[in-house]
């Protein structure tokens, strides 16, 4: 590396509760240079962007732009700097129009008497979309009425205006059309030629090699692997992403699908916005995996199955009692179960004790006659899901906000888990937890399953689908693009074929 | 190639939202001059002659000033309550200045605007500070202040006299032409702000998304003091253009003083529907004028203004509520 | 350790802040605090507070408001008033508590349904309400079938109010409705991803604050001895000072304490009387109370903001 370095971050940290979201991360980025950054969900990827762009507070670690310390306060502030970001957390102010959207926070040049020169703006705004070829915009419109790919070119616009010495991207083509595309590649190789860095983050690897001069690899929060992009291939930056020392020991032993023959649960054509025409069996004791990213419309297939989400068409049926499930009141009395995705804010009274959390999935189960919730009943139900879990707390009285990831999912799985439902479904069931609390869920879904428990397990980590699942059906764009059943020659790098 | 046709089909599709605005204002005309003819009919033409409707846009001035003044207040997210009662009182300080000072038009203008201004600022830097919701907070205030006006009122009346009056004097502000006057200028002011300033980008900024503001370095609590600020100017003139109409305020208690802001408030939820096809302020303006016509029919057509009108102010709130919601649906869609 | 003090204090605040006012008054007015008949005033004020309070806690602990309270019980007092001269006292009571039901339903429908923030939706019906009571009376005062104000004794008044009130605590602490009108509070989205049925619960929420206000206007028909049209003025602020100054957040959620309204209400109940029998005048009551009010809610917020949720979040 004699090229001289733009930017340097060193020793970068940050915890997420009990996550270690970002383990002593260290990257450089020399003088016209792209850079790819990939990684699985939760790898930390997105962290380490978020901190760089000044949308996070770093735990700990340095960071140098062009030999200087850098210490973004807000993401303003890191484009004054030099460095100007796409991510996914930094949006627009949908209530202004376009133009403004771009110069919020440094309006000063337009502003005499802090009059703004509202015409001076638009056309200046004009002149930018103009000068990187996206004239295709109108300045003047509210911005909360583009579409989305629009609103994806405002921002890459509003990045680029800021004449960064290090420009972001963070999963930007996929919501750009191919020419947009094909535009944006020309600009990101014309920076380069001015001696700019690029840090660019995507899904499609084969882009990204394409594309990319370095590709720096992350999983579990730290940098595993760089491979120069014409020395390497899609399989083997796939093989680094996802080749994590899981074994067998922590999933399931046995390599053949096992499940009874009676249908538990139907779903039927379900056609919603997110996903269209799907259809499946669920079967006794089967566990079910459902992938694919995460706009695929996995995770609102979750919530129509237990009725949270209205279908537009179709019906989710339990065939044995002949019940089509319209409200998630009906669920839960068939006995289904429900482990959403964001247990912060779906799932769990994040400021309400663990046992007004575990009664709340367990009303039936604690009421007596006279509609009374027995206190005597729920304290011994949250017992039984201290105890069976072995949640870490002082007791059920304890606040929730009071425990660590890993506890909390132990909460918002425990409370199914001692009902003996027969149905579960869970989304992202091990997300934000640490492995000792992955496996023990896991240890509990094999458990289910053995005692005839059948499970949807919704879910974008590749390793836990193909170590947990009987069968899974692969979403691609809202629909099933291929359903395979468990056998030793499932392979992660098949699945991401499928999915992307 | 590919590309340059995209160009063009994204061009043309700028040109068609314009067009579809153009519609839906020529549409909203439309349907408003139906409304006014319908409230014609009914009235048997006593509605639209030209005295009414000059009597009609002169008692809408208040109203449309206060709901100019909701415009940059309540459009940072804070319902505060206590606007009524902080125009009682601004009215009563405006009328001393005024008459017992003897500082005249000056007096009750600078009076009025500088005491909205003052607790209104005030307001809204204690509800950042204590953190404490703000139509709470307003209900707290608004018996603060309404004590105070009171306990001026009753002391006034211990002594045989009553509340500031501003007797024959200092009455044309409140009158035709100048008010309709003051309106308009009120009207450009409050454009100019909204859409030409720096204050009024802040406050939409951090209205419509406080936390993509505060990331792009706004300064939040910052934007919504000094649109406070510029609302409680608003406020102080629609007090001063009252007190110089009704010649005199009584204090109210038992927060009496909400009820004094029904209208404007069903005007500026009606306002918000509106502000899909208009601009905001414009769109308080029409909407003011609008409220006003209604319950000027129904006077016309002999409603009792104690009982039914108010049940058709109620009603309206919730309409214009209703409406509000609807319109917010259609610009997340 | 430090945690604990915190969560202790805020739970025994309302009550030294009731024994604060006491005090306050029984110095400054000596004995006259402490009379059997001032005492029956204060029970007589405290009773349709704590009422109120019993229905509106629902409302509250969803983190919503009901501001048609007042205006409410005024509606049901003239329509059951109304209804006594033909019917007598059952058809003064049914016709009450009946106006009451209905109207609670239809504000919860209006909210639940229609999507109007509740703040709205009841000041609306606070003016709508108090014009048909204003229209029906034309602004003077009815007299009632006179058994209805053989009600006002003590010696009916206290059983009903104790069954009442017993049997909202019931609900409120023990039952499903409670439960989940704190989950709502806590957070809605929770308590739709686990089945609770949100608009049906928002709506008997607002319909036992409405009939709670039916029970409100039998007892104060039963005071006046007729219908006055300004009865139940802005009685809703009342019984919402006296939850907030009791410690139930303004927001909602797991906090609301069935005990902390009724403490609010005795403190509000203590306040007014000492007021009233010090001799302050009714502008000075209502600066007090306005700032009573700020105070006491600033004081919750702040505390739960600066020392109770801190420390939680760092326990474990």
């Amino acid at each position: 590396m004699d090229k001289k370095i733009i930017f340097r971050a060193e020793n970068m940290k940050k915890y997420f509760g009990a996550t270690h979201a970002n383990d002593n991360v260290s990257i450089a980025l020399p003088k016209g240079h792209i850079r790819g950054l990939i990684g699985e969900n939760g790898s930390g990827k997105s962290t380490l962007i978020s901190m760089i762009a000044g949308i996070r507070e770093k735990d700990s670690g340095t960071m140098y732009l062009n030999g200087k310390s850098y210490e973004p306060k807000n993401s303003l502030d890191a484009g004054k700097n030099g460095i100007g970001t796409v991510v996914q957390e930094l949006g627009l102010v949908d209530g202004l129009p376009v133009g403004m959207n771009l110069f919020l926070g440094r309006t000063e040049k337009f502003e005499k008497m802090r009059i703004l020169d509202i015409n001076a703006l638009y056309k200046k705004a004009e002149a930018v979309f103009k000068e990187w070829g996206f004239s295709d915009i109108s300045v003047k419109q509210l911005t909360g009425t583009l579409s989305v790919e629009q609103k994806k070119v405002v921002e890459l616009v509003r990045a680029l205006s800021f004449h960064p010495d290090l420009l972001i991207l963070d999963e930007i083509t996929q919501a750009l059309s191919l020419n947009n595309r094909e535009k944006l590649i020309g600009i990101i190789s014309q920076l380069k030629k001015r001696g700019k860095a690029i840090l660019l983050v995507t899904h499609d690897i084969e882009e990204m090699v394409a594309i990319t001069d370095v590709i720096t690899i992350m999983r579990d929060g730290k940098i595993v692997a760089e491979r120069d992009s014409d020395k390497t291939t899609p399989d083997e930056i796939k093989r680094l992403m996802v080749g994590r020392d899981l074994n067998g020991t922590y999933y399931r032993e046995d390599k053949e699908p096992s499940y009874g023959e009676e249908i538990k649960l139907s779903a039927v054509q379900l056609c919603e916005e997110h996903f269209h025409n799907i259809s499946f069996e669920l079967h006794k004791g089967e566990i079910l995996g459902i992938c694919g990213l995460s706009d695929s419309g996995i995770h609102e297939l979750a919530e129509a199955l237990f009725a949270v989400r209205k279908i537009d068409s179709g019906c989710v049926k339990l065939p044995k009692k002949n019940i089509t499930i319209n409200t998630p009141k009906q669920a839960m009395d068939m006995n289904m179960g429900y482990v959403p995705k964001d247990r912060d804010k779906q799932a769990l009274m994040v400021n309400d004790s663990i046992e007004n959390n575990v009664s709340l999935a367990a009303v039936e189960l604690v009421k007596e006659h006279f509609g009374f919730l027995s206190p005597g009943k729920r304290s011994e139900l949250s017992g039984k899901v201290i105890e069976r879990l072995m949640i870490k707390t002082k007791g059920p009285n304890q606040i929730i906000s009071g425990l660590s990831g890993g506890n909390r999912q132990k909460v918002n799985l425990g409370r199914w888990i001692v009902q003996n439902k027969d149905i579960l479904i869970l989304d992202c069931p091990t997300r934000g937890v640490d492995i000792g609390v992955k496996s023990y869920i896991y240890e509990m879904m094999i458990d289910s399953k053995k005692r005839g428990i059948s499970i949807v397990l919704i879910s974008d980590e590749l390793p836990e689908i193909i170590g947990m699942c009987d069968r899974l059906m692969i979403m691609k764009d809202g629909e099933v693009v291929k359903t395979l059943e468990r056998s030793t020659g499932l392979t992660e790098e098949a699945i991401i074929e499928v999915m992307i | 190639m590919s590309n340059r046709r995209k160009n063009h089909i994204l061009t043309a599709l700028g040109k068609g939202q314009a067009q579809v605005l153009l519609k839906q204002r020529i549409t909203t005309v439309i349907l408003l001059v139906a409304i006014y003819i319908i409230m014609n009919v009914i009235s048997q033409g006593r509605f639209i002659t030209k005295s009414n409707m000059l009597a009609v846009l002169s008692n809408s001035v208040v109203n449309a000033f206060v709901v100019l003044g909701f415009c940059f207040i309540f459009s940072m997210g804070i319902i505060d309550l206590s606007i009524g009662a902080i125009m009682i009182l601004a009215g009563n300080i405006g009328g001393i200045l005024a008459v017992n000072i003897g500082l005249g038009y000056a007096g009750l203008i600078i009076g009025c605007i500088a005491s909205a201004v003052v607790l209104e600022v005030l307001n809204l830097k204690l509800v950042l500070v204590t953190k404490i919701p703000a139509w709470i907070f307003g209900l707290g205030i608004a018996m603060v202040y309404e004590a105070i006006g009171s306990i001026y009122n009753v002391s006034q009346i211990a002594k045989g006299l009553q509340v500031v009056s501003l007797q024959n004097s200092y009455r044309g502000l409140g009158e035709a032409p100048a008010n309709i006057i003051v309106l308009f200028i009120g009207i450009i002011a409050a454009y100019l702000i909204f859409n030409h300033s720096k204050v009024g980008l802040g406050l939409r900024a951090v209205g419509s998304n406080k936390e993509v503001a505060g990331m792009m370095g706004i300064n939040i609590s910052g934007s919504i003091i000094q649109a406070g600020l510029v609302g409680g100017i608003f406020l102080g003139v629609a007090s001063a253009v009252n007190q110089s109409y009704a010649g005199r305020v009584v204090p109210t208690t038992g927060l009496n003083s909400i009820a004094t802001i029904f209208i404007p408030l069903a005007a500026y939820l009606l306002a918000i529907t509106l502000s899909k096809v208009f601009n905001l302020t414009i769109a308080a303006a029409i909407s003011s004028f609008i409220i006003t016509s209604i319950f000027n029919v129904l006077t016309i057509m002999g409603v009792p203004s104690g009982t039914w009108q108010k049940v058709i102010m109620g009603a309206s709130v919730v309409i214009c509520g209703i409406l509000s919601k609807r319109s917010e649906k259609g610009v997340v869609k | 350790m430090k945690k604990n003090i915190w969560i202790n204090l805020q739970r025994i605040f309302p009550f030294m802040g009731l024994i604060v006012i006491i005090l306050i008054f029984t110095i400054i007015s000596g004995d006259k605090l402490w009379t059997k008949n001032n005492l029956l005033s204060i029970i007589n004020t405290a009773i349709p507070i704590c009422l109120g309070g019993a229905g509106m806690i629902f409302v509250a602990t969803q983190g919503s408001t009901d501001m048609s309270m007042g205006s409410l019980l005024a509606l049901a007092g003239t329509l059951g008033g109304l209804a006594s001269i033909r019917t007598g006292l059952a058809g003064f009571i049914t016709i009450s508590l009946l106006v009451g039901l209905l109207c609670g339903i239809f504000n919860g429908y209006l909210l639940a349904y229609l999507k109007v923030e509740s703040l709205m939706v009841t000041l609306a019906m606070l003016i709508a309400l108090r014009a048909i009571v204003s229209f029906i009376t034309n602004g003077q005062a009815v007299f009632v079938d006179s058994r209805i104000i053989g009600l006002n004794r003590i010696g009916i008044k206290l059983p009903v109010f104790l069954v009442l009130i017993l049997a909202m605590w019931y609900i409120f602490t023990y039952t499903k409705i409670g439960f989940y009108s704190r989950c709502i509070g806590e957070n809605q989205e929770v308590g739709r991803f686990s089945g609770i049925n949100i608009r049906k619960y928002k709506i008997l929420a607002f319909t036992l604050s409405g009939l709670m206000a039916g029970f409100v206007s039998i007892f104060t028909v039963g005071k006046i001895g007729g219908v006055s049209p300004n009865m139940g003025n802005f009685f809703e602020l009342q019984v919402m000072t006296a939850m907030f100054v009791g410690g139930v957040p303004v927001t909602g959620g797991s906090e609301s304490k069935y005990y902390k309204m009724i403490t609010g209400a005795l403190m509000l109940a203590f306040l007014q009387n000492g007021l009233t029998i010090s001799l302050v005048s009714a502008e000075i009551a209502e600066l007090i109370q306005g700032v009573i009010l700020l105070v006491v809610v600033f004081l919750e917020i702040f505390v739960r903001n600066r020392f109770i949720q801190g420390e939680l979040a760092k326990e474990v």
